[in-house]
């Protein structure tokens, strides 16, 4: 998986350079206000972060609660009617086994929230684990898990998926246990990332003489990581970890237009594009609802995390 | 210099013994029937399971499996297919034509996404920075099959200004609209990334001197910061080409090309588990041997660190 | 020193001191147009500069000594920054008033500039000798074997030791030290009439500072360069400055000749800075800082921009910006009580 962290997003600098306008800001009656704080208000302001955030609440909504927002049964299929276009019965149309587009692209939501939200939070804890562990112990225990870590960095996402799947392809085949599987796959690759992330937060806070002060004071590691790592890292791994929700959810539709994700019974929007593929030239609207939805929820959620990043960046000040 | 490429050798051997490693676990030693999937929709026939056994060492110790496999891979021996083809001769006919496939997406990704990314850095804020901003978010987030789908339909079924579908032994224009779809994301990621290190550099003390020195701002643009900006951005292709290759296994499937990628495909299609994994293996060894390359460029463009 | 028997030097291109007057900054204005409103960063300041002399501009950060620099140099960002008035003379010649490339050719060639921080301030993949000989393949059209000798000329001239196998080396590979002779290698190269040394000493330590400042010395009277030196550092002004501007708040508040600065200050913004450096001599006293902070920049208090923090402050500091004016022969202040500064 390409790391998202390492590219380049708006990094937005007004005004020159000069020593004397760095200090704009001192003296005078202002006050000095938190990163945090600070954050906030640039957010609150960021067009980026309200469209997103809107989104976000709808697909969520729709996951959770499908039927707000369609009556119809998405595993009803109306042979006679397949690939019908758009009419006010069904308003997406209906797919090529006569599935009513709609309400499979509503349903649908549900498993690419759920794979993305469950592999972030998976990624999260148990990368970030690993790498303050490491970190923290450093010596050899930082270059094995280093190495460790690069070994499943060499090994591309999707193919890394691919592989895995393909062996598992015979265990755990109903709803939860295939979304388990694909949650697995794509966590078992996605770790390393956020691991090295929280490597570096720790090699940032460590070396702090506030750090030596409180372990003088007989702190305790875990309060440490707590109390000083933690915050620190906040940042960064928000932005990162909401990125990557959204490239998760883009490689778990790849996985299932492959054939080797999500597959029947779930619905997903991956497998009914692949579904749809078939009718490109004469019946499009089958393939671009689903597509849609799949696009905006993405983008979602990588525009809520350039507009974070954008937020807690101190250049923009 | 020489240190430092053999250096970077040296490093790169437990992470290729690690990777094979791995994929060697996740294939023959997790739990589970191995021969499963194997023969297509049915189970495998008990003879085809005991020659398994036998052909694949699965009734040595698990070490003892492992090199075994590794010495097969070396040779090349990536086992047989479900039609008892040899993998390795189903590859050796394509390998070409997704060489010649991400070869194309990469020339257009790195003088596409350059351009770009230049264009939007300088002018940064105005129309055509936003645009970049803008379109490059898209790209990113609409995946590579849907980005297929749309361009197929679009620019080749509409338009018809490409051939839908791509045969056997292609030309290179037929080539050209799935190399366009498959090197897409990273024509994305390149102009940002150019873009943000063409900013920063630009606000650089170095670049400071360049026009205290009197040079103009052309040379102190287009020579000095554009140098900088660069290594990060080769670096970037290098890993992004594992993005790559798994993006061929989409773009090969979409525009029927006759390539490893959808070799892959059709694989994971008929569940011939054999011919996906020696597939995706191969492309696996290819992507850290595009690494260490780029990793020895970077040395060569970072003087920082090669010269220690 | 100027030297009554000093002949003024005609540059490469043709310029010549008009009186042995190098530089002429009159009445300078710079703005910077910012989000949050117009920070006025220089706000009329007079100067001058002749063949030999060493002049210090000796302020705290925000008074605005590096903007000025930067605008005799040319190298301000236009946007933001804007120049609505004054006129900053080479050679009799405006700046302010000639074409862009004019004024590039006389940048870097004519008058010459050195950063602080030479690590950042160097290219860092290039090789050091690249750097220097672009001086005289750029300006001169020097063909590049011919440029790089003389760069290894230069490089020898500022003590680098092996300078012809260091030459093909990279600004990393480098001490602190040897990084800042390379950037006073590379600015000297062409033999510029004024050589600006922005803070050359504040990222080194004591004894390299004190190198460096003898270098720039010597290569100064073998040149006849006109040397403006910027600095908060006063202890390295007594060594090597002639006279020397205090700047604060974009305003020239003194200017004196240096043993009269140190001796007696005219101003108390400079009695602050001459109070708060340590002293051997004294055992266990607390520290003399001037209170308070620097101006916001956007918003100038009126009156004297030092009445906040100054000790001596009256109601007419409040409301009257102080003129620019001369309490003794050759001493000038901009305080409304400057006589009795100079008196105790």
């Amino acid at each position: 998986m390409t790391d998202t962290t390492e590219t380049g997003t708006a990094v937005r600098t007004d005004g020159p350079q000069t020593d004397e306008t760095r200090d704009l800001g001192t003296g005078g009656p202002e006050k000095a206000r938190s990163l945090g704080a600070d954050a906030r208000r640039q957010l609150a302001k960021s067009p980026l972060f309200w469209i997103s955030a809107v989104l976000i609440t709808i697909f969520v909504l729709m996951a959770i609660w499908p039927s707000l927002f369609t009556n119809t049964n998405p595993s009803e299929a109306i042979l006679q009617e397949s690939r019908a276009l758009p009419s006010s019965d069904a308003w997406f149309g209906r797919d090529i086994q006569g599935y009513d587009v709609y309400a499979r692209t509503v349903y649908g939501a549900r498993a690419s929230i759920l794979v993305g939200v469950f592999t972030t939070l998976f990624t999260v804890t148990v990368g970030g684990a690993i790498g303050v562990i490491a970190a923290y112990n450093g010596g050899w225990l930082d270059s094995l898990v280093s190495r460790i870590a690069d070994v499943f960095f060499g090994i591309p996402f999707i193919l890394g998926a691919i592989l895995l799947m393909t062996s598992l392809a015979d265990v755990l085949n109903n709803y939860f246990g295939i979304i388990f599987k694909v949650v697995l796959a794509l966590t078992i690759f996605g770790w390393p990332s956020l691991a090295r992330l929280m490597r570096s937060s720790v090699f940032q806070v460590m070396p702090n003489d506030y750090i030596q002060a409180a372990r003088a004071l007989g702190a305790s590691p875990w309060r440490i990581i707590r109390s000083h790592i933690i915050p620190n890292a906040m940042g960064p791994m928000i932005v990162v970890a909401t990125i990557n929700l959204g490239v998760y959810i883009s490689v778990e539709a790849t996985l299932s237009f492959l054939g080797i994700g999500l597959q029947p019974p779930v619905i997903s929007w991956g497998v009914s594009i692949n579904d749809a593929i078939v009718g490109l030239r004469t019946t499009p609207h089958m393939l671009f609802f689903p597509s849609l939805f799949l696009s905006l929820t993405i983008l979602a959620f990588i525009m809520l995390g350039d507009a974070v990043r954008d937020a807690f960046d101190p250049k923009t000040r | 210099m020489g240190k430092y490429v053999v250096r970077r050798f040296l490093q790169m051997i437990p992470v290729i013994l690690g990777a094979t490693f791995l994929i060697f676990w996740m294939v023959y030693a997790l739990p589970g029937d191995p021969t499963a999937g194997k023969c297509g929709e049915r189970a495998c026939s008990e003879a085809y399971v005991a020659a398994y056994y036998k052909e694949h060492n699965l009734n040595d110790p698990l070490p003892v499996q492992y090199v075994k496999y590794l010495g097969k891979v070396a040779q090349g021996d990536l086992g047989t297919n479900q039609y008892g083809v040899p993998v390795k001769e189903d590859l050796a006919e394509r390998y070409g034509v997704t060489g010649k496939l991400a070869l194309m997406a990469v020339v257009f990704e790195v003088v596409l996404g350059l351009a770009a990314g230049i264009l939007s850095g300088i002018r940064k804020g105005k129309f055509i920075d936003n645009l970049v901003l803008v379109s490059t978010l898209v790209v990113i987030s609409v995946p590579i099959f849907v980005i297929g789908a749309l361009a197929q339909y679009f620019l080749g079924v509409k338009l018809g200004l490409f051939p839908v579908t791509v045969g056997s032994d292609p030309s290179l224009y037929e080539l050209v609209l799935p190399a366009m779809v498959l090197g897409s994301v990273s024509v994305a990621f390149v102009a940002r990334l150019t873009r943000t290190n063409l900013a920063e550099n630009l606000r650089s003390d170095y670049v400071r001197t360049a026009k205290a020195k009197g040079l103009t701002r052309r040379r102190a643009v287009g020579l000095h910061a554009l140098r900088n900006s660069l290594i990060p951005v080769v670096t970037f292709v290098g890993f992004d080409f594992g993005a790559l290759l798994g993006g061929a296994i989409v773009t090969e499937a979409i525009f029927n090309v006759q390539g490893i990628g959808s070799y892959v495909y059709r694989g994971i299609n008929t569940r011939d588990g054999v011919a996906v994994v020696g597939a995706t293996t191969v492309l696996v060894l290819v992507y850290l041997l595009v690494n260490l390359l780029v990793d020895l460029l970077y040395g060569f463009l970072d003087p920082r660190i090669s010269h220690d | 020193m100027t030297d009554a028997t000093t002949k003024p030097r005609t540059t490469e291109l043709g310029y010549e001191p008009v009186d042995g007057r190098l530089l002429d900054v009159e009445d300078l204005f710079v703005e910077f147009n910012t989000e949050e409103g117009t920070a006025r960063a220089i706000n009329g300041v007079s100067f001058t500069l002749d063949q030999g002399e060493s002049l210090a501009i000796i302020g705290e950060s925000g008074s605005g000594k590096s903007v000025t620099a930067q605008a005799i140099m040319g190298i301000l960002d236009v946007p933001p920054a804007s120049i609505p008035s004054g006129h900053i003379r080479y050679c009799g010649n405006d700046l302010l008033s000639m074409p862009e490339e004019q004024r590039r050719k006389i940048r870097g060639a004519e008058i010459a500039m050195i950063f602080q921080d030479a690590l950042s301030s160097l290219n860092p993949v290039f090789p050091v000798g690249w750097q220097i000989a672009e001086m005289f393949r750029q300006h001169r059209g020097m063909n590049k074997s011919d440029a790089l000798d003389q760069a290894v000329r230069l490089m020898e001239r500022v003590s680098i030791p092996a300078a012809r196998e260091r030459v093909k080396a990279y600004p990393h590979q480098f001490s602190g030290g040897m990084r800042q002779r390379i950037m006073i290698a590379m600015a000297i190269a062409l033999d510029p009439a004024v050589l600006i040394a922005d803070e050359p000493t504040t990222a080194l330590d004591v004894t390299v500072q004190a190198q460096i400042m003898a270098l720039l010395q010597e290569l100064q009277d073998e040149r006849k360069m006109g040397l403006i030196l910027i600095t908060h550092d006063l202890g390295v002004v007594a060594d090597v400055a002639d006279r020397a501007v205090i700047m604060y708040a974009g305003r020239l508040v003194e200017k004196s000749d240096v043993f009269d600065l140190y001796a007696n200050p005219a101003h108390p913004y400079t009695e602050g800075l001459i109070d708060s450096i340590p002293r051997l001599d004294q055992k266990g006293q607390v520290l003399n800082a001037i209170g308070g902070l620097p101006p916001n920049l956007l918003n100038i208090p009126p009156g004297c921009p030092f009445n906040p923090r100054c000790p001596r402050v009256q109601d007419i500091c409040r409301t009257d910006v102080p003129p620019l004016r001369e309490p003794a022969p050759g001493r000038l202040s901009a305080c409304h009580f400057a006589e009795e500064v100079l008196n105790g």
